[in-house]
């Protein structure tokens, strides 16, 4: 349902050592946000490419895709950040704008390559950890940072339950939109809220059920977790 | 050094580039510099702590009530990954941390709404690990905090209970984005006006598609509530806190 998810239990990568990957991971973190290198950035970014997409075995043309996601905000940022307004003439290359200069300054164009060599280091980083670690194995390494036990307890069921409620609010969104329920924007919002309460019942409709499973398996307050 | 030709360039390429954000709630992945990253994840800890124990607590007064959290938190994960209806054309994300405030108090949600963020960083691509701090403090900090006080606040006075409901998830969701244009505007301090006309551009940026997603996110709130409600003085389900 999740690509994301789906890649994490079915890449080459799967069963390899969570720790490892882990580890990997938070140095290539530390390093891009610390070290701040434009070079050193560029090759972990290439390293993990290669990890991903030739270790892991995830097809490349997924990869740019679930890569493009986030790209929107990216974009919007570092032209955000790019241009700034002066009244003085401070900049490499501007227009005029009334009084004002609207323009790009050396400090901003040399902040913003750095940046998009940071974000796109630390994003694949991440992509690897969520691409080929599956959330069981992950939960191992939580486990080993002494996470506490009611968090990972809640991680474990909040993992277990989303699944269950993209799969409802699917099923209820087709059957509205069949339903010509998304024609306008009155319409549309109309049906979102019916589906959002839809999808609230049934939680509490799931939760009674779940606590008489619960106490049918005699459950005393701990799920028990991990190795 | 006069190009009046570039500026109907970059207003036409601003114009085309800004309806297709669609998730500028979360910081990205790498966006913030180590020392900011650090600086909101620790202001975000003491909450996070007081969240774990008033989880903790919860849990030894009722074992059940782990369910109903972790049935809560997919539920929020679920809600942010809807697309929801927006005013400007592109499809957008509602936080659905207002909801959860009403619904289950503001520190129980920071909890929820922490894990929630994990998963959108690892399952979604949204937002990050390295800025999770960031993201934390502001969708499972304020917004909740600022959602539920409102709420509460206006809860027993003579106005309109959907208003008041509409009132408190759409500012919710409007400083949960003011947080987050602030906290980039003292990452990227302005070269020329410094971190007020910082804030400034990242406020007017994302203003396009944050406001009316705000309005949106109220009206769909009240709407919710008011269903719920129906549902409640049938006597089909109990809510304490509403």
């Amino acid at each position: 349902m999740l690509i994301i998810d789906k890649y994490a239990y079915t890449n080459k990568l799967a069963d390899s050592n969570p720790f490892n990957k882990f580890i990997i991971v938070v140095i290539s973190l530390g390093i891009t946000t610390i070290i701040n290198n434009i070079y050193i950035n560029l090759m972990i970014f290439a390293f993990m490419i290669f990890l991903t997409t030739i270790a892991a075995g995830i097809p490349f043309d997924k990869y740019i895709k679930i890569l493009s996601i986030p790209m929107s905000f990216l974009i919007i940022s570092i032209i955000t950040i790019l241009i700034s307004i002066s009244k003085t003439d401070i900049f490499l290359w501007e227009i005029n704008v009334f009084d004002y200069f609207v323009g790009i300054t050396r400090v901003s164009v040399d902040e913003s390559i750095l940046l998009l060599t940071r974000v796109l280091a630390s994003i694949t980083s991440t992509f690897f950890l969520g691409l080929t670690t599956p959330l069981n194995n992950l939960i191992r390494v939580f486990k080993r940072l002494h996470l506490p036990n009611s968090i990972i307890e809640l991680i474990v069921l909040i993992y277990r339950f989303i699944f269950i409620f993209l799969g409802e609010a699917r099923d209820i969104y087709l059957t509205q939109e069949m339903k010509f329920g998304y024609t306008d924007f009155k319409n549309s919002l109309k049906s979102t809220a019916l589906l959002v309460r839809s999808l609230f019942l049934k939680i509490l409709l799931d939760y009674k059920d779940m606590v008489i499973v619960l106490e049918c398996k005699l459950y005393d307050g701990e799920f028990r977790i991990g190795d | 050094m006069k190009r009046k030709g570039y500026q109907f360039v970059w207003i036409t390429l601003l114009l085309l580039l800004t309806p297709s954000i669609s998730n500028a709630m979360h910081i990205m992945e790498g966006f913030l510099p180590a020392k900011w990253a650090i600086f909101w994840a620790v202001l975000s800890l003491p909450f996070l702590a007081l969240g774990i124990k008033k989880v903790n607590g919860i849990f030894k007064g009722d074992v059940n009530a782990k369910v109903l959290l972790g049935l809560a938190g997919g539920f929020v994960f679920v809600l942010s990954a809807l697309k929801i209806p927006s005013v400007t054309g592109s499809c957008s994300h509602p936080t659905g941390v207002g909801l959860g405030a009403i619904l289950f108090g503001p520190t129980v949600m920071t909890v929820i709404g922490t894990i929630v963020l994990l998963f959108q960083a690892i399952l979604l691509a949204h937002g990050g690990l390295t800025t999770l701090g960031a993201n934390v403090f502001s969708m499972g900090i304020i917004g909740p905090l600022v959602s539920y006080g409102i709420f509460r606040g206006l809860k027993n006075t003579s106005l309109n209970k959907s208003f008041v409901i509409f009132l408190a998830a759409a500012v919710g969701n409007l400083l949960t984005y003011c947080i987050t244009a602030a906290q980039l505007a003292l990452a990227f301090p302005d070269p020329a006006s410094g971190i007020g006309g910082s804030l400034v551009k990242f406020l007017s940026v994302f203003a396009v598609t944050q406001v009316p997603l705000a309005i949106v996110e109220g009206l769909l709130t009240a709407i919710i509530y008011n269903l719920l409600m129906e549902y409640k003085s049938k006597g089909v389900i109990s809510i304490e806190n509403i």
